[in-house]
């Protein structure tokens, strides 16, 4: 019996749509595309199987990313220093292009990059780096402040601190962590002898695969398998060797690499775990800071301990008690007092942000109190939310909340958002 | 886009994926590796074993590490082997690896691999790979 014409129409539909389904679910995905060489492809292959691998496993198994209070994703101190002629012409207005008056600005550094520097030494010698480890206790801050201060003065400011890391357990030449590294790398020498086999096995399937298309000898010699190897796997011809395999093909190459993955996955494991029990070791900072302004501006001093600590996995705490003192060139309208603050942030996802790139969502809550003479105490609340748009491209919104300002007495709720851009993550982001 | 995991980016100078070694006139492979950071870490091995890693160097942590293979004597496991340079980026950022074909008389018969490698995000690691035929 026929059916009728609107149940045929539907019948079709579906039958079509169930066939792309089952289409597009047999479509392979992976971002190994356009590798370099058989060399690049197969280490992006084996990366990402290994990466499967560990997200199929249950949450309590999975290596949580560390939450790091700086954002950085090395252990190794890459700052270096500044132009120090070329900072202090800044300074004094003194370059083309400067605005004397408006310009912001303020450069960090450490005594290791410094000592690096002014004895034309590589800072990133391994050697060099570990003979030195103490110098990158202690780093500078020179720099210029243009922004609104709570002094009431618009004057321009040069802001001159520093901070010495009283204890600083996330060093990575310390022998403590040098042990955490050793777990790494007995790891690594478990896991290269499987990659090596592996990549062998997949070169001889390929060979095999493709010899008749390609008019090579079976078996494959040794010297046919070399001039192979060097030709049609090789920089500038291995894309159009990859698009020779069918996806049967590919997914056979795949079982090659699942046979040897575990070894592979417990490195990533073990490296992942290092890096957390490094970066989450604690921290504690003596840091001077002021702002120097000229005529009538108050000069601003500040000096303290700052403590910072990993505390669970995604949870970052930072405390700090500080002493302030305001000297104003009016008679008796110095102040001085103290200040607590509190931060505690987490980290909210791994290492994504809404394009893809790198750079987590974070929440952080934070609060500080200060007393000063002749002032009465101010309390300030703020919850902050970070999204990240891109790699080096940050949209914060965060919350304020005061009993009180320096100037008016009424409590305020202050909301702000804004852009911070971090421009060595752009810059290796556009390379 | 990343030549390898997150960030790394590989820079090749020269490259050959596999090499015949007359291991029985003499000839040999040197290594050499070059890097930059805090601690580095990786491991010479083949298919079967792993051969060298950093702490088997005087001197370690250092800004280069040589080594050879066969010279002097036939360290291959089998006539067809494949070896790697696995490296690791969790306590450094660049590593660059010269491997060179010599003779018995330490003459270079060719440059095989000029490759530098860097990134600055942890979990990043490359093994460079080379096919051996060691006759």
């Amino acid at each position: 019996m026929r059916l009728p014409k609107s149940e045929r129409s539907l019948t079709i539909v579906f039958f079509v749509t169930f066939v792309a389904i089952s289409v597009s679910a047999q479509v392979r995905t992976s971002n190994c595309v356009s590798p370099a060489d058989f060399t690049a492809w197969i280490n992006c292959r084996y990366d990402e199987i290994a990466a499967a691998r560990i997200s199929q496993r249950g949450n309590t198994q999975q290596v949580e990313m560390p939450s790091i209070a700086d954002n950085t994703t090395s252990l190794v101190d890459q700052s270096s220093a500044p132009d120090l002629l070329g900072l202090a012409l800044d300074l004094a207005g003194l370059n083309k292009g400067s605005d004397s008056g408006k310009t912001a600005m303020a450069a960090t550094f450490s005594a290791y990059a410094l000592y690096a520097r002014g004895s034309n030494h590589e800072g990133l010698d391994p050697a060099f780096y570990t003979r030195h480890a103490n110098l990158r206790r202690f780093s500078f801050t020179i720099g210029r402040d243009d922004g609104e201060t709570k002094a009431g003065t618009n004057d321009p400011a040069t802001i001159l601190g520093g901070k010495i890391l009283l204890i600083n357990r996330r060093e990575v030449t310390r022998r403590k962590n040098l042990a955490e590294l050793d777990k790494v790398s007995k790891r690594l020498n478990a896991a290269t002898p499987d990659f090596n086999a592996t990549a062998s096995d997949v070169q001889d399937y390929i060979y095999n695969q493709l010899a008749a298309k390609l008019n090579l000898p079976l078996p494959f010699t040794p010297a046919s398998m070399a001039t192979f190897i060097n030709g049609p796997l090789n920089v500038g011809n291995f894309a159009g060797t990859l698009a020779l395999l069918d996806t049967k093909q590919l997914d056979q190459i795949d079982e090659i690499i699942v046979k040897r993955i575990n070894s592979k996955v417990e490195l990533v494991d073990e490296s992942l775990k290092a890096f957390e029990t490094i970066r989450r070791k604690p921290q504690l900072s003596f840091t001077f800071q002021s702002k120097l302004r000229s005529g009538a501006g108050i000069d601003e001093y500040q000096t303290g301990l700052t403590y910072d600590y990993g505390l669970y996995r995604r949870l970052n705490l930072t405390v700090n008690g500080t002493f302030n003192y305001r000297n104003s060139p009016a008679i008796g309208a110095n102040t001085r007092g103290g200040k607590l603050a509190a931060e505690a942030r987490f980290q909210l996802t791994p290492d994504k942000n809404i394009l893809g790139g790198t750079g987590p969502f974070l929440f952080s809550m934070s609060s500080s109190a200060e007393w000063l003479t002749k002032t009465k105490p101010t309390y300030i609340g703020q919850a902050k939310f970070t999204i990240p748009i891109f790699s080096g491209i940050d949209f914060p919104i965060s919350v304020s909340f005061s009993n009180k300002t320096d100037l008016i007495k009424e409590s305020k709720v202050r909301g702000r958002f804004g852009f911070t851009l971090d421009l060595a993550k752009l810059l290796s982001a556009a390379r | 886009m990343a030549d390898f995991g997150k960030a790394g980016k590989r820079t090749i100078r020269l490259h050959d994926g596999a090499v015949l070694v007359a291991v029985s006139k003499g000839e040999y492979l040197a290594y050499k590796l070059t890097v930059q950071g805090a601690v580095p870490m990786f491991t010479f091995a083949c298919k079967h074993t792993s051969r060298k890693s950093q702490s088997d160097f005087p001197g370690h942590p250092k800004a280069t590490y040589e080594w050879t293979w066969s010279q002097g004597s036939n360290e291959s496991d089998s006539p067809d082997d494949m070896y790697g340079v696995a490296m690791m980026f969790i306590s450094a950022v660049k590593y660059t690896l010269v491997v060179e074909h010599r003779r018995q008389d330490n003459t270079v018969i060719k440059t095989l691999q000029d490759v530098d490698y860097e990134s600055k995000e942890h979990s990043d690691s490359f093994t460079e790979l080379l096919r051996v035929f060691a006759t």
